[in-house]
């Protein structure tokens, strides 16, 4: 009863999680064009090109090699790790194959094996087989995660809940198992409703047991000899071997129950298999309660992920589609790392402790940002740099073992943080500086501070920087420069190359920094490579720039 | 000859033909490529922090420096980023000691053996000229074209060491070879505007106008480029954000299908229709 009403909920709160997901594959909106599409025409969208795909015979051979190779064997994940393979082989198939034949035994092992009994052999070691294939899986989740620097960093609690939700399940299943190998109570309820034993026979039977299957008897005199072993063989044959292998089959659980015999006493009194069997299946009711809701989502999500790009690579024509795709992907992430660990920019953490810079970590963010959630200003303006910092090279959509098109998700999300201004944060600065100068200032400008700021002083901070004194104000590097010549208005860039010079000889730092000319800069080195007093004013310009951004950002 | 080949990130997602077609090119004359699992040059992060860009390119180095090889890089930003970090390394001693220190945590060193080349340097000094030639097979008759220097490999030329930053010649010499003409234009070492682009859209523009301009002026039928940020802007960016006709519309082949066109080597290896703006009337010239 318990059992059932337990089993309802969780259904329930499972099946209104997974379509409270799949509404939003339809509903979510990421990228500014995407946000005029309505959710029935997203969702027309997607079935009239789904039912392409069953027509053509092109997409249809890409789909079911896609099922085969990517879905199934993991070629990609092969290609790239193969101890990582191995934990995902291993977790996949050992609990897939646990909840075919052993959850669901009712529907399919016994529909389909007449002889099926879950306590015989084949079904008993292949049990075995696949529960520690899953436990050797997450060993190698709980290693790889510890051991790996990088994927320490971006390891979060769900990451972990999902290996302690599946390490729970099962660890009690073997502990369950071994518990009933050696329970009194079970044996006598067994007798009971399957046999007409008298005492005599019972006894024998009771030796047989304890000594081949492992049942402990205790404060029960069994006296062993080989009569009684032989007289309890034929009964077992008769009335038990039909539906029960031999223990030891149960090669995992069994030695489990050979541990718990000196303490067989107390947790037969104590029913210790029934507590267990409580924790076994409300951890497996937990589990489906909560994984619309959690990282074992990508169970549903990412197979459908890895279907896309096997049929559409990263071209999607209908917008529509693309905007469906990017709310799929960012459900498919497991939170493996393997974009972070191949990123392009990643090494730049040791510069900016900013972790929005891994990509694994902004598909997270950016899961915030699309579901709703108001992220505090603070870290939207982390998000906003971490963004900014990714070069666009592809790199993690070309690894993702899911196929997540990470790549379009970047682009997306930098269009809606510029129309946030929330934008690249030199763009941000530029725009700040030329606000400031679009409006003379009526300070009194101060000349020559005696004690300028010690971490402004570019004297002391640069090698090469101090050239700029060497300036006598020739102005060859403000002719040469691209950017003086397409100005009209000289006040729009602030200040010329030579008067950021000027400045810095005076030490009015304050007003170089505050040029619009420092953002506006090609960095072509005209004026560096012309200038005849061997200036490094683009290396200078670059410094200042450093600068600002330190005292903006990190400051 | 065997490089570490240096594609760079823009070359991965938005310029896919550049690597391709330098790598077929690049075989035909026998310069073996590896491909190491490099990151970025740290070019787009030097407005922001010098030391997470000398950190960046420093790995680059130090990664091609365990497997002794030296690096070809396509993109000049990519190969001005990694000689000025190479320089400054080796000139500031505390710098180098703190982005070393940083290496050792991930097993890495740099002792600043790696020798950084372009793809043009490579062509010019280690294949040679004549040795170019031999694999001619087709040559351009009439076709003009306006090589663009970019910045970042010309300048700053004590750095970079690249060829002459007033009076380069590099370019016209290979771009010779094909048969082709190259013309002299006022805007030749001019930046392409670039490094401006999704900053100063408006600027960026202007600039790129400009340099087009000028090669329509001195009768060009085509640009040259030889770096992923220049490419981009002549082709991808000029035919998306310029909105001309494209009878209007002004291409711009890289360096790689230029010759590889010559050296008799098919459109589709060198992947010519991935540019944006259509290059086919290039075939009256062959």
């Amino acid at each position: 009863m318990i059992f059932k009403i337990c089993f309802s909920i969780a259904f329930a709160i499972f099946a209104v999680g997974i379509l409270y997901r799949v509404f939003g594959f339809f509903q979510v909106a990421i990228g500014p064009e995407t946000k005029s599409f309505s959710f029935l025409k997203r969702v027309t969208t997607f079935l009239s090109s789904l039912l392409i795909v069953f027509v053509n015979p092109v997409q249809f051979f890409r789909l079911c090699k896609s099922i085969v190779l990517d879905v199934v064997l993991q070629i990609q994940l092969l290609r790239q790790n193969f101890i990582k393979w191995c934990m995902h082989i291993f977790i996949y198939c050992g609990f897939m194959g646990l909840v075919l034949i052993h959850a669901l035994e009712d529907y399919i092992s016994e529909p389909l094996f007449s002889d099926y009994y879950s306590t015989l052999n084949p079904f008993m070691l292949l049990r075995n087989v696949l529960g520690v294939m899953v436990i050797l899986g997450l060993i190698i989740a709980i290693q790889r995660r510890k051991k790996n620097i990088q994927l320490r960093l971006i390891s979060k609690r769900p990451d972990y809940i999902a290996i302690v939700v599946l390490a729970v399940i099962m660890i009690s299943g073997f502990l369950l198992e071994a518990s009933k190998i050696i329970s009194t109570p079970i044996f006598d309820e067994m007798v009971d409703e399957w046999s007409s034993l008298d005492d005599d026979e019972l006894s024998t039977l009771k030796v047989y047991w304890q000594e081949e299957y492992g049942v402990v008897f205790p404060n029960q005199t069994i006296e062993v000899t080989q009569a009684a072993l032989e007289e309890g063989e034929e009964i077992n044959d008769e009335y038990c071997a039909s539906c029960h292998s031999k223990a030891v089959w149960a090669f995992a659980s069994y030695p489990i129950s050979v541990g718990m015999r000196p303490m067989a006493g107390l947790f037969n009194a104590w029913r210790l298999d029934i507590f267990l069997w409580y924790i076994h299946f409300l951890s497996c009711f937990i589990g489906l309660a909560y994984l619309p809701f959690s990282k074992l989502l990508h169970i549903i999500t990412s197979p459908i992920s890895i279907l896309v790009n096997g049929i559409a690579g990263q071209n999607i024509k209908k917008p529509e589609n693309r905007a469906t795709r990017r709310a799929l992907d960012l459900q498919a992430c497991t939170q493996c790392g393997t974009c972070t660990l191949h990123c392009s920019v990643a090494p730049v953490y040791k510069m900016f402790p900013n972790t929005y810079i891994f990509p694994s970590e902004k598909m997270l963010g950016l899961k915030d940002r699309s579901s709703g959630v108001a992220s505090d200003p603070e870290t939207a303006q982390r998000f906003s740099q971490g963004s900014f910092i990714c070069t666009n090279c592809n790199r993690c959509s070309e690894l993702c073992p899911v196929g997540i098109n990470l790549q379009d998700l970047w682009i997306e999300s930098k269009k809606e943080l510029a129309l946030e201004k929330m934008g690249d944060p030199c763009v941000h600065l530029r725009n700040t500086k030329e606000e400031k100068w679009s409006q003379p200032s009526k300070e009194k400008i101060t000349i020559a501070k005696p004690k300028p700021k010690k971490e402004l002083d570019l004297w002391e901070s640069s090698m090469k920087a101090g050239s700029f004194s060497l300036c006598y104000k020739c102005m060859t590097c403000t002719t040469s420069c691209p950017i003086v010549g397409m100005t009209e208005n000289y006040d729009s860039i602030g200040m010329a190359p030579h008067q950021i010079m000027h400045s810095l000889s005076l030490g009015l730092i304050d007003r170089a920094m505050d040029s619009r000319m420092m953002w506006d800069c090609l960095t072509c080195y005209k004026c560096q490579e012309n200038c005849p007093q061997g200036v490094q004013i683009t290396d200078i310009f670059y410094e200042i720039k450093n600068m600002i951004f330190e005292k903006e950002y990190n400051g | 000859m065997k490089y570490a080949l240096f594609s760079g990130c823009k070359s991965a997602f938005y310029l896919p033909q550049y690597r391709t077609s330098s790598k077929v090119v690049l075989s035909s004359l026998e310069v073996e490529l590896e491909e190491l699992e490099f990151n970025c040059c740290g070019y787009p992060l030097r407005s922001k922090s010098q030391d997470a860009f000398l950190l960046l390119a420093a790995k680059n180095l130090a990664i091609a420096e365990n497997q002794g090889l030296p690096i070809l890089t396509l993109c000049q930003c990519c190969f001005g980023s990694l000689k000025h970090a190479d320089h400054y390394l080796k000139n500031t001693p505390k710098k180098r000691e703190m982005i070393v220190s940083l290496l050792k945590e991930e097993g890495l060193d740099f002792k600043g053996t790696t020798k950084i080349e372009h793809i043009l340097t490579v062509l010019a000094n280690q294949v040679g000229y004549a040795g170019i030639e031999k694999q001619i097979t087709k040559k351009f008759k009439g076709l003009k074209i306006a090589p663009h220097y970019g910045c970042h490999a010309l300048r700053p030329s004590n750095i970079t060491e690249f060829d002459n930053p007033h009076a380069p010649t590099i370019f016209e010499q290979v771009i010779r070879l094909t048969g082709a003409e190259p013309v002299e234009w006022s805007k030749r070492l001019e930046c392409c505007g670039n490094p401006l682009w999704e900053k100063n859209d408006e600027l960026s523009l202007g600039i790129l106008e400009q340099k087009i301009d000028s090669a329509k002026e001195a009768s060009a039928d085509m640009i040259c480029s030889a770096c992923n940020y220049c490419q981009l802007q002549f082709d991808e960016i000029q035919k998306t954000a310029l909105k001309k006709t494209s009878a209007e519309q002004f291409p711009s082949i890289l360096i790689s299908q230029l010759l590889g066109l010559s050296m008799g080597l098919s459109e589709k290896d060198l992947n010519i229709e991935a540019n944006h703006i259509d290059l086919s009337g290039i075939r009256n010239f062959l």
